[in-house]
C-alpha cells in the first residue's frame, strides 16, 4: 500500500524506482530536515546546494529524454510516461521543486530530440551533459494569460504578447515570460512567440531555442513563492532578442506539436503531487504510532486513525488514477487528453486533502517550520495551480469530452 | 563426548570473551576443554586452566599459530573434530572469522552469535538486527557455535586443571601476517565494560567527544562508544561504533548522549541493563527504549551530570 | 584478474520485519526487498577493481528464486559484466549456498571472490568462510581496504579494538565491511543498459547438489520490548535516581 505495485511494473521501472528512492532517503530528505531554514534563503542561487544536484547525476535523473546517441538514455517507448511518472513521484517524495527542477530539462530535452536541428543537438546535449548545474526551461506563461489561453478563444485577439520576426536571417524575439519553471537559472529555454497575427494561437505560435547569454534575453527576477521553493521560478523579458534562423523550433504550429509533452507533463506533475502525499502519509504514519497522547500512541485514538485511513484512501485513488492515465498516454488512447487532465486535477485537490490531514495530525507541530509539516502543505497547494489551474484543467476534460458542443466553443488542442 | 571452547587471546592475556564462552559450554555437555593456539603461550593456557567447570586445556604452540591466522587455526580445531561433538568460540572478530571454516571442515552447519543454550542441540539467536529471535535445532552429528559474549557471564577461576600439548600439522601458507594497529585507550574495553557512555550525531564534531563525553567516561570508568551517525561524521573512529554492524553491548548502564537511536543502534545496546538517554529532540526514538530519559542539550547537561557525581 | 561476487537478495534494512500471526515465519508480505547492503559494497568494490583495469572481468552470483534476477540486475547496473542464478525455490543454509559457489567457481574459476561479510536477514556471518575453506583458498574477512599486488592481496580488516592486516596468496575469498566503501547507485542509464548484459541460470541440480537443512527451526519470536521508563527533570535528579534507584552508580 502507498507505493507503486511492484506488479504492475517492469524490472527496469522497479530498479529506478529503487534508485531514486535510494539517493531521496539518502541525501534529499536528510538535506531538507536538517536544513529546512535553507528555503528561505532569499539568495535563490544559494538555497539547493550544488551538491544535491550533483548527487541527482550519480542516478542520472537529469538528462531523461536525451538520445542515447548523445549519452543519454532511451526508456521503453511503450512505457516512457509511466516510467517518468514513476521518478517524479520518487524525487518528489523528497522534494517536489528539487523534482520540477529535473522535469524541466526531461520536458525540454524532448523538444530538442524531437525538433532541434541536428548540429544544435550536438551542441547542446553535450553541454547539459557535461555540467550537473545545467538546466532548461520552457517559457510559456506571460503576465497576460497562461492556461486560461488554452480554453478557449483560439482566435488573433488571445495570440500570445510575445512575437518574433525574421529579420536578416534572425528571428527577433520581444516580449515578457512570467512564472516560468527553472526560469531563473536555466542556461537554454524554448520559448514560445507569436509568429502571425493574423491566426488563432494554435495557428500561430512558433517556439525557439534562446541560449541563456543571448543579447536581449534578461532574467529579471526570482518569484518568492509559497510552495516549491528549491524550484527557481523566474520572469524573463526579451528586447530586440535575436536568435538565427536555425534556432525555429517548430513554426507556427509549435503548440499543436508540443501536445505530445503536454500529455506527459500532466501525468509528471499529477505524479510528483502524489510523491508529496506519499511523503505526507509517511511522515504522519510515523508520527502517529511514536507520539504517545493521553498514555496511548495517536494511532490508537480512533479518531486519528480515521483521518490515516482517509489519508491513505486518496492516495490510493489517485495512484489508480495516474496509473490508468499514463497507461492511456502511452498506449495512445482515445480517452488521454481527458484522462491525464483527470489525474493532474483529481491528484491537486486530493493531496491538498492528504496535506490537510497531516497537518492537523502533528497538532502544534504540524504549524512549525523546523518539523517540515508545514512545507510538504505548502508544496501541495502550490499543484493546484501549476500547469494549469483546477478550473482550466475541468474545461478541458469536458472540451475533450463533448468535443462537438464544448470543444466546438473552446476549439480542439490539435 | 565433549566441547571445545576455541580460547580468545592475543599472546599474553586471555580475554575475557573466553571465560563467557566456557559458560556457554558447560551448557552443551560438561565436559569442557579449551584449546589455547599460538606461540608462547603458556601464561593464556595457564590461566585458562583456572577457568571454573574447565576439564582440560589443550596448548597448541607453533610459530604459524603465533597471529591467529584462520586458514592453519581452523586446520588445527578441525584437525580435533573426532575427539568433540561441539565447538565452541565467542562472536568475537576472530570467532566469527575462524569458526565458519571449521564448520565447513567438518561438513556441518555453524549456529552464529548463540544467546541461549536450550538444549545440547538447540539454541536461540537473533536474526533481522535482533527484531527476531531464532531457536534452531542442528541435526548435525557435530555442533559449531559461536556466542554472543554479552548473552553469557564469564564463568568464576577455581583451581588449575591440566594443561597437554597437542599436535599442530602445519598446512600450506596461504596467508600471512602484515601488522596490527591496536586503537589505544585507558578506558575500559567496549563489549565488557560496566558502563558505556555513547555519543551521536549530537555532539557535533571530534573535540567535543574528547571534550564534553570523555570527562563524564573517565569520572565513571566507563568505556566511550558512538553511533554509527558520529562514526560516519568521522567524530570517533569506527571501533567506538555501537550497533547492528559495530559493537553489541550489554553493560550495567548505557548512557546515550545525542543519540536518535536509530533501529540499527538500538540493536546493539537493547541489552543493557539501564538505559539513560539524554537527547534534545523530545520525540527521539532512544527514549522508548530508555528507563531515564532526560529531554536537554547534552552541551549542558552532560557537564551538569559529571558535576553531581560524588567527588572522586 | 576475474572477479566472481555473490550478491543475497533480502528485506531492506529500513523495514522492520515482523512474524506472521500464527509465528510459522517472517511475514515477507509486500515488504521492498533489496540487495543485501554488505554484498554492495562487494559489488562496488569488484567495479572499481574492473574501473582499475585490474579485473578483466566482474560475474556476479546470486542463489535464490526468480526474483533474485532484479539483485543480479542492480548488479549488472553498478558494472558487473555478466550474471549466473543459481535457481531454487528452497530455504538456503549459508553451508548450501558454500557449496553452490564453490561449484559455480571451479566452473568459472575466478582468481578472487568478494562477498558481503553477512547477510542482514539471517545475520549468519559464514559464507565466505566456509566457501574459503570449501576451495581450499584463503580468506580475509571484515574487509575495509584491500589492494591486489601481483599473485597476492593485501587485506586491512577490521577487528575489535583495532585493524589488522594481511596478505592473502590468491585465489583467495575476501568478506567485505561497511567501511571498504561507499558504494554507487545503479544509474537510470546503466539500469537500461544492463538489461543487454547476460545472465545465465543454473539448478543445484546441474552441479548435483543437493540443498538440505541442517537446521531445523523450532521457533521464531519477537524480543520482549523494552518499555520506556520515565523522563527526569534535571541531571541531579537522574543521578540522584541512578544511584539510589537503579543502583548502578556508587
Amino acid at each position: 500500500m502507498i507505493y507503486a505495485d511492484d506488479g504492475s511494473l517492469s524490472q527496469e521501472q522497479r530498479l529506478m524506482r529503487d534508485s531514486c528512492r535510494a539517493f531521496v532517503d539518502d541525501a534529499v530528505t536528510p538535506f531538507i530536515r536538517s536544513n529546512w531554514q535553507r528555503e528561505w534563503d532569499m539568495s535563490p542561487g544559494e538555497r539547493l546546494p550544488r551538491s544535491i544536484l550533483e548527487g541527482a547525476e550519480t542516478i542520472g535523473v537529469r538528462t531523461l529524454g536525451v538520445p542515447e546517441a548523445h549519452g543519454g538514455v532511451d526508456l521503453e517507448h511503450d512505457t516512457e510516461v509511466r516510467t517518468f511518472a514513476l521518478i517524479s513521484e520518487e524525487i518528489a517524495r523528497g522534494d517536489s521543486g528539487l523534482a520540477d527542477k529535473l522535469v524541466q530539462n526531461w520536458k525540454v530535452s524532448i523538444l530538442l530530440r524531437e525538433f532541434a536541428p541536428k548540429h544544435l543537438q550536438d551542441k547542446w546535449f553535450p553541454r547539459l551533459l557535461a555540467d550537473p548545474q545545467f538546466l532548461l526551461a520552457h517559457c510559456l506563461t506571460e503576465p497576460r494569460g497562461a492556461s486560461d489561453r488554452w480554453l478557449p478563444y483560439n482566435v488573433p485577439e488571445a495570440a500570445m504578447h510575445t512575437k518574433a520576426v525574421l529579420k536578416d536571417g534572425h528571428w527577433v524575439i520581444n516580449g515578457r515570460k512570467q512564472f516560468i519553471s527553472n526560469g531563473f537559472d536555466a542556461s537554454l529555454y524554448v520559448v514560445y512567440a507569436n509568429t502571425d497575427t493574423s491566426v488563432g494561437m494554435l495557428q500561430g505560435t512558433s517556439s525557439f531555442l534562446v541560449p541563456r547569454d543571448t543579447p536581449g534575453l534578461t532574467v529579471t527576477k526570482c518569484n518568492e513563492t509559497m510552495g516549491c521553493r528549491f524550484m527557481n521560478n523566474g520572469e524573463l523579458v526579451f528586447e530586440d532578442c535575436r536568435v538565427p534562423a536555425d534556432h525555429l523550433l517548430v513554426q507556427n504550429t509549435a503548440l499543436g506539436s508540443a501536445g505530445k509533452y503536454f500529455r506527459a507533463g500532466k501525468i509528471i506533475q499529477a505524479a510528483k503531487n502524489l510523491g508529496v502525499g506519499v511523503a505526507c502519509f509517511e511522515r504522519t504514519a510515523d508520527y502517529v504510532q511514536n507520539y504517545v497522547q493521553g498514555g496511548r500512541i495517536l494511532i490508537k485514538h480512533q479518531a486519528v486513525a480515521l483521518r490515516l485511513a482517509d489519508m491513505a484512501t486518496r492516495i490510493e485513488a489517485v495512484r489508480s488514477l495516474i496509473e490508468r492515465a499514463s497507461r492511456a498516454v502511452d498506449e495512445g488512447h482515445p480517452d488521454m487528453d481527458a484522462l491525464c487532465n483527470m489525474a493532474k486535477v483529481y491528484a491537486s485537490e486530493e493531496i491538498m486533502k492528504v496535506a490537510t490531514h497531516a497537518l492537523e495530525l502533528h497538532g502544534g507541530n504540524g504549524a512549525m517550520l523546523e518539523f517540515g509539516i508545514e512545507k510538504l502543505f505548502r508544496d501541495a497547494a502550490i499543484f493546484l495551480h501549476m500547469d494549469a489551474t483546477v478550473d482550466v484543467s475541468r474545461m478541458k476534460i469536458i472540451k475533450t469530452m463533448f468535443p462537438a458542443t464544448a470543444g466546438k466553443y473552446a476549439g480542439p488542442e490539435n | 563426548m565433549s566441547v571445545l571452547v576455541l580460547a580468545e587471546h592475543n599472546g599474553l592475556v586471555l580475554d575475557d570473551a573466553t571465560a563467557r564462552a566456557v559458560t556457554a559450554a558447560i551448557l552443551v555437555d560438561p565436559d569442557v576443554h579449551v584449546l589455547v593456539a599460538g606461540r608462547d603461550c603458556g601464561a593464556v593456557a595457564a590461566r585458562a586452566a583456572m577457568l571454573a567447570g574447565v576439564a582440560k586445556v589443550l596448548i597448541a604452540d607453533d610459530g604459524d599459530l603465533a597471529d591467529q591466522l584462520c586458514e592453519p587455526l581452523a586446520g588445527l580445531i578441525a584437525g580435533l573434530g573426532e575427539r568433540y561433538d561441539a565447538f565452541v568460540a565467542p562472536a568475537t572478530t576472530s570467532g566469527k572469522s575462524v569458526m565458519p571454516r571449521v564448520a565447513a571442515l567438518l561438513d556441518v552447519m555453524q549456529i552464529s552469535d548463540v544467546i541461549a543454550v536450550e538444549a545440547p542441540d538447540r539454541f536461540r539467536r537473533p536474526i533481522y538486527a535482533g527484531n527476531i529471535i531464532q531457536t534452531v535445532r542442528s541435526r548435525d552429528s557435530k555442533k559449531v557455535l559461536t556466542i554472543r559474549t554479552s548473552a553469557f557471564s564469564p564463568a568464576p577461576s577455581e583451581h588449575a586443571k591440566p594443561i597437554e600439548p597437542v599436535n599442530f600439522q602445519r598446512g600450506p601458507h596461504l596467508s600471512s601476517f602484515v601488522a596490527k594497529v591496536m586503537a589505544r585507550s585507558d578506558r575500559p574495553e567496549l563489549t565488557s565494560a560496566r558502563i558505556v557512555v555513547s555519543g551521536g550525531r549530537g555532539l557535533g564534531s571530534a573535540e567535543n567527544f574528547e571534550a564534553v563525553l570523555a570527562p563524564l567516561a573517565d569520572a565513571l570508568g566507563a568505556a566511550l562508544g558512538a553511533s554509527r551517525a558520529a562514526v560516519d561524521a568521522g567524530f570517533v573512529s569506527n571501533d567506538l561504533q555501537v550497533g547492528q554492524t559495530g559493537k553489541i553491548v550489554a553493560p550495567d548502564l548505557y548512557i546515550a548522549c545525542g543519540i536518535s537511536g536509530a533501529i540499527q543502534h538500538l540493536a546493539g545496546m537493547k541489552d543493557s541493563k539501564v538505559i539513560v538517554a539524554i537527547n534534545k529532540d523530545p520525540e527521539a526514538p532512544i527514549f522508548q527504549v530508555a528507563d531515564y530519559g532526560l529531554v536537554a542539550d547534552l552541551f549542558e547537561a552532560v557537564p551538569e551530570i559529571r558535576a553531581a557525581m560524588p567527588a572522586g | 584478474m576475474r572477479i566472481m561476487v555473490a550478491v543475497k537478495r533480502v528485506v531492506d534494512p529500513n523495514v522492520k520485519v515482523r512474524l506472521l500471526a500464527d509465528g510459522s515465519g517472517i511475514d515477507l508480505t509486500g515488504l521492498k526487498m533489496t540487495m543485501n547492503p554488505f554484498d554492495e559494497i562487494a559489488v562496488e568494490e569488484a567495479v572499481r577493481l574492473r574501473e582499475l583495469a585490474i579485473a578483466s572481468e566482474v560475474l556476479v552470483v546470486s542463489i535464490g528464486p526468480d526474483k533474485a534476477t532484479e539483485t543480479l540486475r542492480t548488479a549488472l547496473a553498478m558494472g558487473a559484466d555478466r550474471g549466473l542464478l543459481i535457481k531454487t525455490d528452497a530455504p538456503i543454509e549459508p553451508l548450501s549456498v558454500a557449496k553452490l559457489l564453490r561449484a559455480a567457481a571451479i566452473e568459472e574459476k575466478p582468481d578472487l571472490i568478494l562477498l558481503g561479510k553477512q547477510a542482514i536477514d539471517d545475520d549468519c556471518n559464514q559464507t565466505g568462510q566456509m566457501l574459503a575453506a570449501q576451495l581450499g583458498w584463503a580468506q580475509g574477512t571484515f574487509a575495509s581496504n584491500l589492494a591486489v599486488e601481483g599473485d597476492a592481496v593485501t587485506v586491512t580488516r577490521e577487528v575489535d579494538g583495532g585493524s589488522q592486516t594481511v596478505r592473502l596468496v590468491l585465489p583467495a575469498v575476501i568478506t567485505v565491511d561497511l567501511r571498504l566503501n561507499e558504494p554507487r547507485y545503479a544509474s537510470l542509464p546503466n539500469i537500461m543498459k544492463a538489461k543487454k548484459k547476460p545472465i545465465a541460470e543454473r539448478q543445484p541440480a546441474d552441479y548435483g547438489i543437493v540443498v538440505e537443512q541442517r537446521l531445523e527451526i523450532v521457533r521464531l519470536e519477537e524480543p520482549a520490548g523494552r518499555l520506556a521508563g520515565i523522563k527526569v527533570g534535571s541531571a541531579t535528579e537522574l543521578v540522584e535516581r541512578l544511584r539510589s534507584e537503579a543502583g548502578v552508580l556508587s
